[in-house]
């Protein structure tokens, strides 16, 4: 991946991931969205282009969720880089999600906060920390939950302390036998059991539920905090945004530490034929939870008979944020999903950072994490890169852009012009038996 | 005592998740729909520690301890890479004839001493115990579903179905993840392969053609997954880490010795007569039955499969009616119903005998149970049959505990077991040749296939092949332990 402004034959999709910033670009946090000025608007359309449209979230969301008991979502939403840039405020604070499949995640955690709040009025909680303050570990506790409360919020830190608290780095487990390792493997596997029962990520980036989660996981390891019953948020109202059913993803990651979850890639990546150290690099890299890791790594893994799977690994490896780092999850599995449902992807490349594959019947596939896709200058950039360079580099028969939601008339139709197939909304519409939406314009 | 009370697992072995080569137990053909665990991992463990007895208690484990101590070691070096889990995993060598691997919740691993025969190179048995730590690893376990059962749990003798085996995907998952956990432990993921081409010419020979999946069969087929495990092995990026044992010599002498099929400690059976040496026990099962020799019994089953009649020892006693008594007792649930008792001597032993009823999931079922003193244990014959087909196999089931008798010298002279031996082949050495000179007891065919050669191989000085040699029975000649 190159920096913004680099020079060379792929500048054009170095261009467009940095216009995006859903990869690298050697930003450490994502460019703030801004309503584009009327300046900015005409300028773009006297040049043939589109501007990220600003809409309302009415338009985009339905009722139920607009609004809940501990949030609301600000009614302006604007699209940039792809995403859709929600601003949820709440009674645990203001968040903002980018995109489609963070906001999920965020009004999930919200109404996990709202549960463990109310939990943390009762006896029963007060009575489990009470406990836990007395056992001897609780000076792990204070050395483990320090620097987490400390760095979360930025995910690099919280892997890493992760890492740490579980002794989990580097496959030994000979210092996890004294009785304060001991203490910290009871408390992560109290951790997941808790997240599993909200229906959250006990990876998450979000350092209030973190916090939480934690106060929780001592209290119940230590001070044995009962039962606990918490609702699943209903998100029967949102669309299919991943490849695997929510129960197994849930599922794996409450059976298995966040050390057996290394274990099980560094293995998966073996089977891939990924050479050790460039797998160590993406089972230790700071922006990779155990979950972004892992979703990643199995989506791939489905991919059982596609060649040059290292080529996706040393793309995802120079993720430089937490977004980066989601975009080439997302991407992993809209993969996946196109190899599963439409034609078997046989082989990956990579240019400039973005993976794509080639099937069985020569489509080059170009999946792409985007909630909304306009034609902006970016987005004219890539499909340029495609018909010019690397379509022809490839000798493929055809191109098809696979997108996680939509893209606007414009971008779809001048896509379509350059021969380039449009699959909107994939996870939802490859789901079906007669999946194929886009044929190639004769 | 422990020894002479356990029989031996002859053509009957327990079913298998992963490697063995014929079996019937049932489970659906289709894979099922994926099935959420809700089993904890604490329940796992005691699910696998009363598995392992049993599995001990029916198989009975080897006790070589040099053997026993390397298939651990390399267990062990696996498992550091695997999944682990709350729990340590154990690896054990079962007494067992046919080629077997599995794994039992908690990480209780096994492999038959038929396997380990069968293998040629620790890379081999690396992919194999791989393979079933994943099992493990992944709790496929926790999904398995047992095989119902008609008898009442006290006379199923057999237990055929106590392990139900795993759906074709988890097969699947433990081939792909076995050989990538062995890559990263720095083994060849061609082991798999070639375990599995060893394995599948094994079931050409004794099959006549490769098993094909069947109704009942939820493996894929063995040629199938040769060819995936192949493709797979290419891709696989792996690095060479010194094996355990260093050489393909290091590796066969430490199999070397296993015994090969029915170990005479068990008893064989030779036709319908049965011998045990160490019990020194004969019995004449009816002609024409199949018989059947597990740890827990010895029986057979009519041609027709509608009566059986199997011996066990209940335990330690000299009184055969107290002994009758606790065995109906804990019959009690199983709603057996005494219809008749009886004392009676059956040559020179104390005997005691019940008949009743009780309702099987085939209908009326009639038992006759014979208690038998001999040299302070108690020996129980249970007849089992329908209840309109009893009377047809009354003389079969009165025969049956009469035949008991102890075993004469030239009957003891013919118990005979085979051992894994390892000859140094001549140089242009056929494998024929070599057989002749070595007394191998294995054909040209099976020779080759456990030596992964063919069998017009012409063998290079010092080349190390694995024979079958008939040696006599000696009692101590190596230890297993059951309960």
């Amino acid at each position: 991946m190159r920096r913004c402004g680099e020079s060379g034959i792929r500048i054009p999709i170095a261009l467009l991931l940095c216009a995006a910033a859903l990869t690298g670009c050697a930003i450490e946090s994502p460019p703030a969205a801004r309503v584009p000025s009327a300046e900015e608007r005409a300028a773009a359309e006297a040049a043939g282009f589109e501007v990220d449209p600003v809409r309302s979230a009415v338009e985009l969301l339905p009722p139920g969720l607009l609004t809940g008991a501990h949030y609301r979502i600000e009614p302006q939403v604007i699209t940039y880089g792809f995403a859709n840039r929600y601003v949820i405020t709440s009674d645990y604070g203001d968040f903002e999600a980018r995109g489609d499949r963070m906001l999920r995640t965020r009004i999930r955690e919200i109404d996990a906060l709202a549960a463990l709040d109310e939990m943390s009025e009762t006896a029963a909680f007060a009575d489990a920390a009470g406990n836990a303050l007395k056992s001897p570990f609780v000076a792990t506790w204070k050395l483990i939950t320090n620097p987490v409360d400390t760095i979360l919020g930025i995910p690099a830190g919280a892997w890493n302390a992760m890492k740490k608290t579980s002794q989990l780095a580097q496959g030994e487990r000979g210092a996890l036998e004294d009785s304060g390792m001991l203490a910290l493997i009871g408390f992560e596997a109290k951790k997941r059991q808790i997240a599993n029962k909200l229906g959250v990520d006990p990876y998450s980036s979000n350092s209030t539920l973190q916090k939480q989660l934690n106060r929780f996981a001592w209290a119940a390891y230590l001070g044995g905090l009962p039962y606990l019953f918490v609702p699943f948020v209903d998100d029967s109202d949102f669309e299919r945004t991943s490849a695997e059913p929510a129960d197994q993803v849930a599922e794996t990651f409450l059976i298995y530490s966040p050390e057996d979850l290394r274990r099980l890639n560094r293995i998966e990546l073996a089977v891939m034929g990924v050479p050790e150290p460039l797998s160590d690099e993406l089972i230790g890299h700071p922006w990779y939870s155990p979950r972004h890791a892992t979703v990643l790594v199995k989506a791939l893994a489905a991919l059982d008979l596609t060649q040059n799977r290292s080529a996706f690994i040393e793309a995802a490896v120079t993720a430089k944020s937490e977004d980066d780092a989601l975009f080439y999850e997302h991407t992993a599995e809209l993969l996946r999903t196109y190899s599963d449902r439409v034609s078997p992807v046989l082989e990956i490349v990579s240019r400039d950072g973005i993976p794509m594959g080639i099937t069985e019947s020569g489509t080059l596939v170009i999946p792409l994490p985007a909630d909304y896709a306009s034609w902006v200058p970016a987005t004219a950039a890539l499909a340029r890169a495609i018909t010019e360079e690397i379509s022809g580099q490839l000798n493929v028969e055809r191109s098809e852009l696979v997108l996680s939601g939509t893209a606007s008339p414009l971008a779809r139709k001048r896509f379509e012009a350059l021969a380039i197939a449009v699959t909107e909304r994939a996870f939802e519409q490859l789901e079906g038996e007669s999946a194929r939406l886009s044929e190639p314009p004769l | 005592m422990k020894r002479a009370l356990r029989w031996m697992a002859g053509s009957m072995a327990l079913a298998s998740p992963l490697f063995v080569l014929a079996c019937g137990t049932s489970t659906p053909k289709r894979d099922r729909p994926r099935e959420v665990i809700l089993r904890s991992e604490d329940v796992d463990r005691k699910v696998g520690e009363k598995s392992a007895q049993d599995v001990k208690a029916q198989l009975g484990l080897i006790e070589d301890a040099e053997l026993v101590a390397y298939v651990a070691k390399v267990g062990a070096r696996l498992a550091r890479h695997a999944p682990s889990r709350n729990f340590a995993y154990s690896f054990q060598i079962v007494d067992q004839e046919a080629p077997n691997a599995f794994a039992l919740p908690g990480g209780f691993i096994f492999v038959s001493r038929g396997l380990l025969t069968l293998t040629n190179s620790e890379d081999e048995l690396a992919n194999v115990l791989g393979h079933e730590i994943v099992h493990v690893a992944a709790r496929h376990a926790a999904a398995r579903q047992e095989v119902g059962r008609s008898l009442p749990a006290k006379l199923d003798w057999l237990q055929g179905g106590y392990l139900a085996r795993y759906g074709r995907d988890q097969e699947r998952e433990a081939d792909r993840l076995g050989q990538g956990l062995a890559a990263v432990a720095g083994y060849d993921p061609n082991g798999l392969v070639q375990f599995l081409r060893e394995l599948e010419h094994t079931e050409r020979l004794r099959l006549g053609s490769s098993r094909l999946p069947s109704f009942w069969d939820t493996h894929p087929s063995t040629k199938s997954r040769v060819a995936e495990s192949a493709a797979r092995a290419n891709m696989t990026a792996w690095k060479r880490k010194a094996p355990i044992a260093a050489a393909r010599a290091d590796f066969l002498r430490r199999i070397e010795g296993l015994a090969i099929g029915t170990r005479a400690s068990e008893g064989v059976f030779l036709q319908d007569r049965f011998l045990h040496a160490d019990l020194d026990l004969f019995i004449h099962f009816p002609p024409n039955w199949t018989t059947i020799n597990t740890h827990r019994a010895v029986g057979a089953i009519s041609p027709k499969r509608d009566a059986q009649i199997f011996l066990e020892i209940q335990g330690p006693g000299d009184d055969v009616e107290s002994a009758a008594s606790e065995y109906l007792a804990e019959l009690e649930d199983s709603g057996f119903r005494v219809e008749a008792v009886q004392s009676l001597r059956i040559g020179p032993h104390a005997a005691f005998r019940v008949e009743g009823q009780l309702s099987g999931a085939g209908g009326k079922l009639k038992a006759r149970l014979t208690w038998l003193e001999r040299e302070g244990s108690i020996y129980r014959f249970t007849a089992v049959a329908p209840d309109a087909a009893f009377q047809r196999y009354t003389g079969s089931f009165l025969n049956v505990p009469r035949s008991l008798r102890t075993l004469k010298a030239h009957e003891r002279a013919k118990i005979q077991e085979m051992r894994l031996r390892i000859a140094v082949a001549h140089s242009g050495e056929s494998l024929t040749e070599l057989s002749e000179r070595t007394a191998n007891r294995w054909d040209i065919q099976q020779t080759a296939v456990m030596n992964d050669l063919f069998t017009n191989h012409v063998l290079e000085l010092g080349q190390l092949i694995k024979i079958a040699v008939s040696e006599d029975y000696l009692p101590d000649a190596d230890a297993t332990t059951a309960e």
